[in-house]
């Protein structure tokens, strides 16, 4: 069995619940954010070692790292969409214009690499406090997941898609 | 035992906070405004239910406007390569600015060891950030 498919799922539409016997296996606080998110009708995964939590979105992935205290959370959200190398100007700047302007969560854009096949990425980042009450952190999970969704309907009005909307700028229309 | 008592966070528990670390601060434009070596800081809650402590950075001082990339350059890598406030650069009649912002989610309050943990993380990221930037700056120059 590969690492892959040990992967553990944490069953996540609404009114499912989640698969207890698979959540019992992780650490407490992962087990915590993956059953909160599911209770949304998120779904969920994480690696068999129990690492970060991976919430896969439309436009985005989003992974939810506990810190070592215990004491925050901190999620990374990556646009499904890039730039490329030529582009990462317009990258940087769209980035720091959101930071300017609209704030809540930072982001920037990588340097390209071989890794990302020389495309450019845009990242957003930021942290929620942890708290052992369900309601008060189930409602910072959906702060931050609402926060990273304007981000990148944001970043769709300020980069529209060049293949879906041939006429944007880089379109092959334009 | 009990769980520790989760208090709301708001301007007046910010400024208790503040006066207790011995900080001289002034209210201006619904947030506390203090400035700490060569920084600004104002320390503000925003939001639609006053739910985000806002912990914002103003470098004192100014850049030449021609620095304009190589200063968002600066702000890029920070936010890459280091947890805490987002940095950018701000236009100002002086020239260009770097400003610091962090914002987190305290909705349903939290007890006071998170609190104090919190405010002391949000006035280090902004020192931090400025250490970093002029780091990045000599470095170039020395270039």
């Amino acid at each position: 069995m590969s690492d892959t498919a040990a992967d553990v799922e944490g069953q996540g539409t609404a009114g499912m619940g989640v698969d207890e016997q698979l959540l019992q296996g992780l650490p407490t606080p992962v087990a915590r954010i993956m059953r909160l998110l599911a209770q949304r009708g998120i779904p969920s995964y994480v690696n068999a070692t129990g690492g970060p939590v991976l919430v896969p979105l439309v436009d985005c992935g989003i992974m939810f790292v506990m810190s070592r205290s215990l004491d925050s959370i901190s999620f990374r959200s990556l646009w499904s969409r890039g730039f490329s190398s030529a582009r990462y100007r317009d990258a940087v700047n769209v980035c720091a214009e959101w930071n300017r302007s609209v704030g809540y969560l930072k982001t920037y854009a990588t340097e390209p690499s071989l890794e990302q096949n020389q495309a450019v990425r845009i990242v957003g980042v930021g942290q929620i406090m942890c708290d052992e009450r369900d309601e008060v952190l189930g409602q910072r999970l959906d702060d931050s997941i609402y926060l990273i969704q304007n981000l990148y309907a944001w970043m769709n009005d300020q980069c529209p898609d060049p293949i879906r909307i041939p006429n944007a700028p880089y379109g092959r229309g334009a | 035992m009990g769980q520790p008592m989760k208090s709301v966070v708001d301007n007046d528990r910010i400024k208790r906070w503040l006066d207790a670390q011995g900080y001289r601060v002034e209210y201006y434009e619904l947030s506390w405004v203090g400035l700490w070596g060569n920084i600004l800081l104002d320390f503000s809650v925003r939001g639609e239910h006053d739910e985000y402590l806002v912990v914002r950075g103003t470098e004192r001082g100014s850049h030449p406007n021609v620095q304009h990339d190589l200063l968002e350059d600066c702000c890029n890598a920070w936010n890459r390569d280091y947890e805490g406030p987002a940095a950018y650069v701000q236009s100002s009649e002086e020239g260009l600015v770097f400003r610091t912002l962090l914002v987190v989610n305290c909705q349903g309050g939290m007890d006071d060891d998170q609190f104090d943990r919190l405010m002391k993380y949000a006035m280090a990221g902004s020192d931090g950030f400025l250490g970093f930037a002029q780091g990045q700056l000599s470095k170039i120059r020395m270039a």
